[in-house]
């Protein structure tokens, strides 16, 4: 089976899960910022890694299983976005060849027709896929991309891009369409149902066999236009069940790239932000995740880089060090980076738990299964209620 | 009602069994005995079972008429045959199990086990499976190009549909879309079917050649007592159908006492099937009335209010030994009904401009003709006759026919405003429709046997509105 699951190591990341209100963390992280940082204008990547972010996870494996995926990323940038414009080339194909399948109440040969046209777009696309897959099998070493390119040659074998070359082909019917069918009631013709033409090398012995019977044949006149809606009919009914085949074979074909092009998109939009913080000349790290029922915190160099990227120059680092602690207080002066710091704590905590690297030297802590913040805001507009009251609010919520 | 009866059935004519009265007692309780084994469910069942392939090989048969190509032809004859085969033997087999107590049902199903038996019928079944099966055997291919085709054996070429389902299969992700197109069930054939099953007939021509023998061997493979019975048992179906709802309101039917002697007749909890047949949907509750004449008794005559279910008993009466008269069962609870050679009506008619006579005239008319051809056996339903003429003209007439009928020893209702007639003499029996006594402008539409006491129904409106004669001269003084 062709599974993407570079997201999970055992399922597929379903993006119709809805996510839970995150308004507050949202405005509180400047979050938008982390989005738009990674997804550099493309509104498909934006609303991925959006769906991604705030789907953190509380297990540590999959935290590594997507870390791992992502240094390889890191280490070969080019090949993962090569990969990436697999997909997007061929919905581009799509688009701009007005390829769909026709619906349910265009006839049999349509569909067929335009789901074949969809599979032959998708030919060589796979071949490409494949390639990569066999030059790069062995220079990736997480095990999410292995299983992966694995997966691809396995499944993309010369073999099987060949059959699906003669399938593409043989769906043109070059030797008119074949159906068998059987007598029914009143002697008229029943159960047709389309064939494949025996191959010529069938082996010999069978062929002698068959070679005996003949063949009628019957040619309409060119006036008969009765008899050639019927045949047209015939066609028809024989290539129903087979065009739905075709058309569901296409449609797999494209889900399989739309889920390719969806768990792919995070991980190049990791690669945006991280090529974004190193022309800025600042460290990233992937942090070290501990379980959730440990209070573990440490890390240095910490920083908040979406003040970086705001201001476009390097930022401060803190260093902590709060293992066994369940609270910290920070006090000090006005203007003292106090909001700066419990952001770059808040944005490295939600990064580390979606698998992505955080913005420091080094990193700890454990895993959290909640993440709550509470900062100031401006007093509500509307005036119904009171800083205090609205505060106790958001609070309770 | 006759049409209302058989208009289900239209294609078995079962009018002239409703139109064929008896008058033979020991016919009568022939057809009974078969509508009573046809009121167990199980019996009715498997008889409309074999009714349904019955009409279908007449269905066969007759479009069979009407098509072009030779082989098409003689592949829906085989079907009818088919059909009959099962339909005869399916129900053989269920009435073998059935308890049946009519005499005819139980002949017929004698007949039926002997004939599955018969080699005549076991040939047609076995041969006529034969030729199926050696037919559905065939496979043949047909290539389609643009305007033209080829027909060739079917030699093990694979299904392609499920090679590229097999071949796709793994970029499934989750379930896709359906595209299969339903197309409509093709039927009949046109002239380029019928080629390739020309030249599928050349493939194979063996299958097709046991065909031919098969129709020229069994061209009428009907068998005739078979096709009567058919027909025939229609006539208790479609009856027991037109009853079905009304019994299950709860009204009653039963089997009368039927002879064609005694004059002696009963009904106990009576209804006139033709209203209650056209109240159906309604909730409008229909009225259950009994009558008896013992003898000397003969004639019932009718009085009372208007609208009071005068026409509707009358209409009752003769019904219900009409019904008897063709063996079916009556609406009512109980009945003795005698068996007559004619059921003489007189019902007021719309005046009829091409016969040129006045309403008097005509009455008498229609009433002379009747009494010539009237005999000691006959019936007399007599609704409101001569009600256009005076109250003395009417009842000096009135009494000269009722003269004639008791002379005559005739059965029957008068339906009349003449109180007088309800006691001209032993042999007549007055039946009044009853109004509620509390209220007298509400009708019960109950007719019962009582002195004709000249209440008619005007008057009793009048009391209540407390404008009698009596009551307004006591107000005027």
């Amino acid at each position: 089976m062709m599974r993407v699951f570079l997201l999970y190591p055992d399922q597929d990341f379903d993006p119709s899960v809805p996510l839970p209100p995150m308004d507050d963390l949202t405005q509180d992280l400047f979050l938008n910022i982390l989005f738009q940082a990674m997804a550099q204008g493309d509104r498909f990547l934006f609303q991925v890694t959006r769906q991604v972010v705030l789907s953190p996870l509380d297990e540590i494996t999959p935290v590594i299983y997507r870390q791992d995926i992502l240094k390889d990323c890191l280490k070969h940038p080019d090949v993962v976005r090569q990969i990436y414009q697999i997909p997007l080339e061929f919905l581009d194909r799509k688009r701009k060849r007005w390829l769909w399948v026709s619906p349910r109440h265009s006839t049999p040969t349509s569909i067929l027709n335009s789901a074949r046209e969809l599979l032959e777009a998708s030919l060589d696309l796979l071949r490409q896929l494949r390639l990569i897959a066999d030059q790069n099998v062995n220079a990736f070493e997480s095990q999410g991309f292995r299983r992966f390119f694995t997966m691809i040659q396995r499944e993309l074998d010369d073999e099987y891009l060949a059959l699906v070359e003669r399938h593409v082909q043989q769906l043109r019917f070059p030797q008119g369409v074949l159906l068998s069918a059987q007598p029914g009631r009143g002697n008229e013709g029943s159960g047709y149902v389309l064939c494949c033409p025996n191959d010529a090398d069938r082996n010999w012995l069978q062929r002698l066999f068959t070679s005996r019977s003949p063949t009628y044949s019957y040619t309409l006149h060119p006036r008969d236009d009765a008899g050639a809606r019927v045949l047209e009919e015939l066609r028809n009914r024989g290539l129903a069940r087979a065009a739905n085949a075709v058309a569901q074979a296409a449609e797999h074909i494209e889900s399989f790239f739309t889920v390719l092009q969806r768990e792919l998109a995070f991980y190049i939009g990791c690669l945006n932000l991280y090529e974004q913080l190193m022309a800025l000349g600042e460290p990233v790290a992937f942090p070290q995740p501990v379980p959730v029922n440990q209070r573990r915190f440490s890390c240095t160099g910490l920083y908040d880089f979406t003040l970086a990227l705001t201001l476009g120059t390097p930022v401060v680092g803190n260093d902590i060090s709060a293992n066994g602690k369940s609270l910290v207080i920070v006090t000090g002066p006005n203007r003292g980076g106090k909001t700066v710091f419990l952001r770059s704590v808040g944005l490295a905590q939600l990064m580390m738990q979606c698998g992505m690297f955080v913005p420091a030297e080094s990193f700890l802590a454990n895993l959290a299964t909640g993440l709550f913040t509470h900062f100031k805001r401006e007093e509500d507009k509307t005036m119904e209620s009171g800083k205090f009251e609205e505060e106790l609010k958001r609070t309770v919520s | 009602m006759v049409e209302a009866i058989t208009s289900p059935k239209q294609d078995y004519n079962l009018k002239p069994f409703f139109w064929t009265p008896l008058r033979d007692a020991k016919t009568v309780r022939y057809r009974q005995e078969v509508f009573q084994d046809l009121e167990n469910e199980p019996v009715m069942e498997c008889i409309k079972a074999f009714a349904e392939g019955m009409s279908m090989v007449r269905r066969y048969l007759a479009m069979m008429e009407k098509l072009d190509f030779d082989y098409h032809r003689k592949g829906w004859f085989l079907e009818a045959v088919l059909v009959y085969c099962d339909a005869v033997a399916t129900l053989a087999r269920h009435l073998d199990g059935l308890p049946l107590s009519s005499r005819g049902l139980s002949a017929f199903r004698e007949y039926l086990v002997h004939y599955v038996q018969s080699p005549v019928y076991r040939s047609l079944a076995t041969e006529g499976q034969q030729v199926k099966s050696a037919l559905a055997e065939i496979k043949y291919c047909v290539i389609i190009e643009s305007g033209k085709f080829k027909v060739k054996r079917y030699e093990i070429e694979v299904d392609y549909s499920l090679e590229v389902e097999t071949a796709f299969k793994k970029f499934k992700q989750s379930d896709a879309e359906d595209y299969l197109v339903r197309l409509p069930e093709r039927a009949g054939m046109s002239h380029i079917e019928a080629k390739i099953l020309e030249f599928v007939a050349r493939l194979y021509p063996e299958p097709l050649a046991a065909l031919d023998r098969f129709c020229t061997e069994y061209n009428r493979f009907l068998d005739e007592t078979i096709r009567t019975f058919d027909r025939e048992i229609q006539f208790y179906v479609v009856y027991l159908d037109f009853i079905a709802d009304l019994k299950r309101q709860g009204l009653p039917f039963c089997y009368p006492q039927v002879s064609a002697t005694s004059k002696a007749v009963y009904v106990r909890g009576g209804f006139d099937l033709a209203l209650a047949h056209a109240w159906r949907y309604d909730e409008k509750a229909i009225v259950l009335n009994d009558f008896s004449l013992k003898d000397p008794e003969r004639i019932l005559v009718v009085t009372g209010p208007n609208q009071g279910g005068k026409t509707t008993f009358a209409r009752l009466f003769g019904q219900l030994h009409y019904l008897a008269s063709l063996g079916c069962p009556v609406p009512g609870r109980e009945a003795g009904l005698f068996l007559a050679d004619h059921v003489f009506t007189h019902f007021e008619r719309i005046e009829d401009i091409r016969n040129l006579r006045g309403k008097l005239e005509d009455d008498l008319v229609r009433m002379r003709d009747a009494l010539i051809h009237a005999t000691a056996d006959s019936i007399f339903i007599l609704n409101e006759i001569f009600s256009s003429t005076t109250v003395q003209d009417a009842l000096f007439l009135s009494k000269e026919i009722m003269a004639r009928l008791m002379d005559s020893d005739i059965l029957g209702v008068w339906v009349t405003f003449l109180d007088e007639l309800a006691s001209l003499s032993e042999k007549t029996v007055s039946m009044v429709a009853l109004v509620d006594p509390d209220d007298p402008v509400r009708r019960t539409f109950k007719i019962t046997r009582k002195p004709a006491d000249g209440l008619a129904y005007a008057l009793s409106l009048a009391r209540k509105q407390r404008l009698t004669y009596g009551q307004i001269k006591e107000r005027l003084s």
